[in-house]
């Protein structure tokens, strides 16, 4: 790796030449001068590929932002809602590089909660796709704080400035030399974004992010990982994984940024961008693993994948790499190129990072949050080592507070890419901090390699009378890796009574799909369950073994992002167990 | 047309037709990831000549919100 870094970066001297990056204006105006005309951003336009350069991306950059200044917008809150695009980056440069703060929303909430975060943020203009309008419209219905709305889509709509407009009217400003916008002076703690997460609560926390936050992220990046010629952009924009990790790193190192537009489109956009790298989330990487091996069985070609990967595996023991030879048909169906997959956004279950691994894929493994902007640590190996996520993340520090007997701990952060606290809640920011370490909620453990290895969330976490933790999420992976029938499950603490006496309890709720079973009654599946559940407590020390199991027949509340939502779930067991 | 929503999904899911109906959830009743939905979504366009954008999709839960959501467009 070291080598390979090396030679990375006597390929790049440009870009380690810079001083280190304190501003977004900095960076739009290094990626111009560093990567000129070449392509930074490439989307696909019918059936063909439109490419922008750093020049075209700058100057744009910074006729929309001086446009904005004009219509009396510096210093305010800009909302983005919309789906990945081109326009969808510009938006977000053209005000972050002198205008005010920008407030990327997630494109997959309701129209209703879009118009809360709308107001929450003290949004005074929006940059919205025509998806969006509706949402839009529907905050003006309800109040009149919203002083002007942005297309980012070709057409029109009424009361909407078309960003070709906006393009049009900032360089007639600048042909007539205002300079307004170029020469704003910005300072590394202003406030660059507003990040609104997505709580299993329900509540929204606005995370604020300083230019030194996010472009420390970006600094990490390019003194720490090698790229490749061009990632490819799926994940959505308006999280700051794919957003930080991504495409403005990205940008700033001058690799090819190629947009898919829909998940639609997705592996048609594999062979028509043909990247050499993508960034996922732990359900790509399972869907990517599984439908190699759903082709492979499909086509009778399983047996002989297997013993492609153990032929593979046997050779590297000896030190020889194949993999893209023996996997070169692998590589095809996502364009020939990929050679380099990032994994980050949740765990990810350790079999399908090393799976793909197996087939030559070379897997970073990061851990971070919205709050670290978001990389808090990195495992660059981790097809070989997919339990960790790494070593600490570029001048970010971990502990672990007050590790138990298992050195199992609350991982706290601080650092410079680090927030200074939540947009107008002062109650959370003050909770989420001690001693100027942020307390992430998340717990782990330091494995015998020096890294960090994630074991769960401190919310799920239970507490034994014993005194001993139990981390849910461990036994529920350990489960579903084990009975595959069984679709979600999330394990709790109870109490049932045992010879009279109510005693505290590891118990569990599974959903399972009864079509799958159409010759059993639930009576019947239950006791499959439950005996195949006991089986797999033998793996398990005393305290942690489940001792009642619930099945339900309806699959577990769940956020916008997926995750189950815990307290209901505890809700439904008490209520279903209670009958 | 629910005859052929029903076909469409039977593609991607090993389930008799029959056992659909306008109720029967994609994720929980028939174990469809969000991806499946993307995918059992373009065959949709491509069989009624519709457009389906990818924050509909996520909204689709059911069988019965395909062919209301057809219906509407």
């Amino acid at each position: 790796m070291n080598k390979e870094f090396e030679v990375w970066k006597q390929n790049n001297e440009a870009l380690f030449a810079q001083p280190e990056l304190e501003n977004f204006q900095q960076m739009i105006r290094r990626a111009a001068e560093m990567h000129g005309d070449k392509a930074a951003v490439a989307e696909r336009v019918g059936d063909s590929v439109v490419e922008h350069s750093a020049n075209e991306l700058r100057h744009t950059v910074e006729a929309i932002g001086t446009a904005l200044i004009d219509l009396g917008l510096d210093g305010k809150n800009i909302a983005i809602i919309g789906e990945n695009s081109y326009p969808w980056i510009l938006a977000f440069l053209s005000i972050v590089c002198g205008v005010g703060t920008a407030v990327p929303l997630d494109k997959e909430l309701t129209d209703k909660e879009l118009c809360k975060l709308i107001t929450k943020g003290d949004v005074e203009a929006v940059f919205a796709s025509s998806t969006y309008v509706n949402a839009v419209k529907l905050h003006k219905e309800q109040s009149d704080s919203l002083r002007y709305q942005f297309l980012l889509t070709p057409g029109s709509e009424e009361g909407f400035i078309g960003i070709d407009e906006l393009i049009a009217k900032g360089e007639a400003l600048l042909n007539a030399g205002d300079r307004r916008y170029l020469d704003k002076e910005i300072s590394p703690d202003d406030l660059v974004a507003i990040f609104f997460t997505s709580g299993t609560t329900g509540a929204n926390k606005g995370v604020m992010l300083t230019h030194r936050n996010m472009t420390n992220n970006i600094e990490g990046m390019v003194q720490n990982v090698v790229f490749r010629e061009s990632t490819f952009s799926i994940l959505p924009m308006n999280h700051i994984y794919e957003l930080n990790c991504n495409v403005l790193p990205l940008i700033y190192i001058g690799v090819k940024i190629c947009i898919n537009d829909s998940l639609k489109n997705l592996m048609a956009n594999f062979q028509l961008f043909k990247p050499h790298m993508v960034m996922l989330v732990p359900i790509f990487v399972e869907t990517f693993y599984n439908s190699i091996w759903a082709e492979a069985e499909k086509t009778g070609q399983a047996e002989k994948l297997r013993q492609a990967v153990e032929y593979s595996n046997s050779l590297l023991n000896q030190g020889i790499d194949k993999r893209a030879e023996i996997f070169a048909s692998i590589r095809q169906k996502f364009g020939g190129n990929l050679s380099l997959m990032i994994s980050g956004g949740a765990p990810c279950n350790p079999k399908f990072l090393k799976g793909l691994g197996d087939f030559g894929f070379r897997i970073y493994v990061g851990y971070g949050l919205t709050e670290a902007a978001p990389i808090a640590s990195l495992n660059l190996d981790g097809g070989t080592y997919p339990e960790s996520t790494g070593i600490p993340f570029h001048t970010t520090q971990y502990m672990l507070y007050e590790p138990d007997a298992d050195g199992i701990g609350e991982v706290w952060l601080r650092g410079d890419s680090i927030t200074k606290g939540y947009y107008k809640d002062e109650q959370a920011t003050k909770d989420s901090f001690e001693d100027g370490w942020f307390k992430t909620g998340d717990y782990g453990r330091i494995d015998q390699h020096g890294h960090l290895c994630l074991v769960g969330r401190k919310k799920s976490l239970i507490i034994l009378n014993n005194g001993k933790n139990v981390h849910p999420e461990e036994i529920e992976n350990l489960v579903k890796d084990e009975i595959t029938y069984i679709r979600e499950i999330v394990v709790l603490e109870a109490q049932k009574e045992i010879l009279g006496t109510a005693q505290q309890i590891i118990a569990a709720i599974a959903f399972i799909d009864t079509s799958d079973f159409p010759e059993m009654s639930l009576s019947e599946i239950w006791e499959m369950a439950s005996a195949d559940i006991n089986k797999v407590n033998k793996k398990l020390p005393g305290y942690k073994m489940i001792r009642d199991v619930t099945v339900i027949t309806e699959d577990f509340e769940k956020t916008s992002t997926k995750k189950i939502i815990r307290q209901k779930a505890i809700e439904k067991y008490q209520l279903v167990s209670s009958k | 047309m629910t005859d052929k929503i029903k076909e469409i999904i039977c593609e991607f899911v090993k389930v008799d037709p029959a056992e659909l109906n306008e109720d029967t959830n994609l994720r929980s009743d028939l174990g469809l990831s969000s991806l499946d939905l993307v995918n059992i979504a373009v065959a949709i366009e491509d069989e009624f000549n519709a457009s389906i954008s990818d924050r509909e999709i996520a909204r689709i839960s059911t069988i019965g919100d395909i062919i209301a959501y057809l219906n509407k467009a």
